[in-house]
């Protein structure tokens, strides 16, 4: 199984072990409406998608920093709010930025976050927490 | 036992480990609690928005004994300066981690007091830490003998730290979850189940793997 690290060489924490079948594709906006940490030389308009590790349960991850609430306003939710992604076989949305992931060993970040979602094919909206690890933010190998 | 959740990895639960302990750091403001939970490095990767927004929680795994250990480690984040922690905050802390600053006999003398509040609201069975901070620096004014004193009459282990140094950190959280470890292995002997587990040697060459590095 493919690891996600941190992508500082002489940190290279374990994050987690990528399981491919929650690997999403969210539009690359999204690395900047969350202000995520990008390592990629070029910018990310040439790509139109980046990748994303879906993660249910925040003791999936091996070694994770999790961040106190991010304030109101300080994402841009409206962008964000606009995203619909596949998984599971429900289409979902992303509510609101909710906490932000930073490396557990050296605190670099910020590589993921924390969302609500709500799942647009149910009437009654069901919700939940989920945590979107960026893959463009780790080593992935 | 409340507070750990253990799961057997080989139950096709799919879980990634086999048992969980919230840790707490507990001690004055200004001991460098935070320092051992969080370092922001003042670099290009840390923006400071992160920093103003602050650490909930990290999550550390630990192999002890072929065990995988999930460490979740909570800092009072301040909380402390009005001695207002909450009993939320112990619920189901398995381990706590009493720091003082060698450089600050005040926050040495108010160890005693956090033993005190500790002791009303944690578990019986939370296992304790002491810890002197700030080793490194040569502004010390309690001595590694006072520490230990202090220790042996609270009757709890004790080990100073710098946190500049993250190796001597990871020790720490490790020390702590492997004597938590040996706490439960005990209690499942002196409860007579299964002696399947009774092989089990802890080894104390401080052999085991760091945390992050695995």
């Amino acid at each position: 199984m493919r690891k996600a690290r941190c992508s500082f060489e002489d940190c290279n924490s374990a994050i987690i072990d990528v399981n491919v079948d929650d690997v999403i594709l969210l539009p690359s906006s999204v690395l900047r409406d969350a202000k995520l940490m990008q390592l990629s030389k070029k910018p990310s308009e040439t790509q139109q998608t980046n990748e994303f590790l879906l993660v249910n349960d925040v003791w999936d991850f091996d070694n994770i920093g999790v961040s106190k609430e991010v304030p109101e306003g300080f994402t841009n939710e409206e962008n964000m709010r606009e995203v619909q992604f596949e998984h599971g076989g429900s289409f979902w949305r992303m509510d609101k930025c909710l906490k932000y992931l930073i490396c557990s060993d050296c605190d670099k970040g910020p590589i993921g976050f924390g969302c609500s979602l709500s799942n647009q094919a149910q009437r009654g909206a069901q919700n939940k927490v989920v945590y979107l690890l960026s893959l463009e933010s780790v080593k992935y190998v | 036992m409340s507070g750990l959740r253990t799961v057997s990895a080989s139950a096709g639960s799919g879980k990634s480990y086999d048992s969980i302990m919230k840790i707490l750091l507990i001690g004055d403001s200004g001991v460098g609690k935070s320092c051992l939970l969080v370092r922001f490095v003042d670099d290009k990767f840390n923006p400071s928005f992160i920093t103003t927004i602050g650490i909930d929680f990290k999550i550390k795994t630990v192999d002890i004994n072929g065990k995988k250990i999930k460490l979740q480690l909570w800092d009072t984040a301040g909380q402390e300066r009005f001695r207002t922690i909450t009993t939320a905050y112990y619920r189901g802390a398995m381990g706590i981690i009493l720091v003082y600053d060698v450089t600050d006999e005040r926050t040495f003398a108010n160890i005693r007091q956090w033993f005190k509040t500790v002791n009303e609201h944690a578990n019986d069975d939370a296992q304790l830490l002491l810890v002197g901070n700030k080793s490194d620096m040569e502004t010390r004014t309690v001595t590694l003998e006072q520490g230990e004193t202090l220790a042996k009459e609270l009757g709890i282990p004790f080990v100073e730290s710098s946190a500049k140094n993250d190796d001597n950190v990871n020790e720490i959280f490790f020390t702590l979850a492997k004597l938590i470890q040996e706490k439960i292995d005990n209690d499942k002997l002196a409860g007579g189940t299964s002696g399947k587990d009774s092989s089990i040697n802890i080894n104390s060459g401080g052999s085991g793997s760091k945390s992050g590095c695995c």
